[in-house]
């Protein structure tokens, strides 16, 4: 068998290690040497400690999840959307676009000017006129009232 | 009996972190107690800062309080829960630029953050060893805070938090086979530069 060095970790280690690599350090002094040594190594790691947490560890973290949970309700109300940059940019990209299409689209959808309304307007003027006339002649008629401005 | 009165400790921990998901506050509770003293050890060989250990895990449990309901277990819970941890362990070290390989350790003075020694006096030691038992640690500790950042990750979960290959791989998003090399190449450079002290 090949020394297969990686494996050297996990016999160091006291992990379950394969048959054939037991069987392998037994013939190789190289890797029996290196596992002896890493084994060593691994045994001055554990000097290292790590110190106790502090007793306000929890108060701290119960404080910021308080804070998490008041914040949820927030981000549920009808304006979240808002809070939330790419739909609020995507809703504002909507507005401008459909801001200037319908400034485009206005001159088109608008009826085009064929003289008709011109027409009319004159129409209405001439019955105005003839309504006018008609009445001017009862009261020369009849003798009644006149708009006629009196001759000074 | 029914499903709600099941204890914490008859489940697995990804099942419980699915109760927390249904805002079971008691269940994230249970999670943050468990994992707490482990979570703050690993954070605090990450950076060697008591305070920024506990921020730093502070913040690790406070990201799983806000994925609970997107939790999907997958994985076990600690291959997620130190995935979280280390991302954010790396990500403030790249932040913050700290200086691991020069940063010095002094012997005599108290830690900066932690404002004790190096090591609490072992009263069984004479005034020598006590030195030696001082010099090898802030040995230990600087090699390893040496280690580029994924070895020393793959190197506390291995010999600290006591997990597996696969575990580890799945927090280093990484193959099994690749965390074993890693391992190797981190421990092998462990057992160079320590090597006057074993």
């Amino acid at each position: 068998m090949n020394c297969n060095r990686e494996n050297l970790i996990e016999i160091a280690a006291g992990e379950q290690a394969a048959p054939e690599m037991l069987a392998h350090l037994r013939e190789c002094s190289d890797c029996a040497q290196e596992v002896d040594s890493m084994r060593k190594t691994m045994a001055l790691l554990d000097e290292w400690e790590a110190p106790e947490p502090s007793p306000y560890f929890f108060t701290r973290l119960q404080a910021h999840v308080r804070e998490e949970q008041t914040k949820a309700p927030e981000r549920a109300s009808i304006f979240a959307w808002l809070r939330k940059p790419a739909l609020a940019l995507s809703l504002a990209l909507m507005l401008v676009v459909g801001g200037v299409t319908y400034k485009i689209l206005l001159p088109q959808i608008a009826p085009p000017d064929t003289g008709a309304a011109a027409d009319l307007e004159s129409l209405d003027r001439n019955a105005d006129l003839l309504v006018n006339a008609d009445n001017d002649l009862i009261d020369e008629m009849t003798g009644g009232p006149s708009d006629d401005v009196a001759e000074p | 009996m029914a499903a709600d009165q099941v204890p914490f400790e008859s489940l697995s921990d990804a099942e419980v972190m699915l109760r927390a998901g249904a805002d079971d506050s008691a269940a994230y509770e249970y999670l943050v107690l468990k994992f707490h003293r482990p979570m703050i050890a690993f954070m605090y060989r990450m950076c060697r800062n008591q305070a920024l250990a506990e921020e730093l895990a502070q913040e690790v449990f406070l990201r799983v309080y806000r994925s609970r309901q997107t939790y999907a277990a997958e994985a076990k819970f600690t291959t997620w829960l130190y995935r979280i941890a280390t991302n954010l362990a790396v990500n403030h070290a790249r932040d913050h630029k700290v200086e691991r390989s020069g940063k010095m350790v002094s012997l005599d003075e108290p830690d900066e953050e932690t404002g004790t020694t190096l090591d609490v006096a072992d009263q069984t030691l004479n005034a020598e060893q006590q030195i030696l038992r001082r010099e090898r640690l802030a040995a230990i500790k600087k090699q390893v805070m040496a280690l580029p950042e994924k070895q020393r990750a793959a190197v506390l979960m291995h010999k600290y938090q006591g997990m597996d290959y696969g575990e580890i791989a799945g927090s280093l998003n990484l193959s099994e086979s690749a965390t074993k090399s890693l391992l190797f190449r981190a421990y092998e450079a462990l057992r160079e530069r320590l090597k006057e002290f074993v």
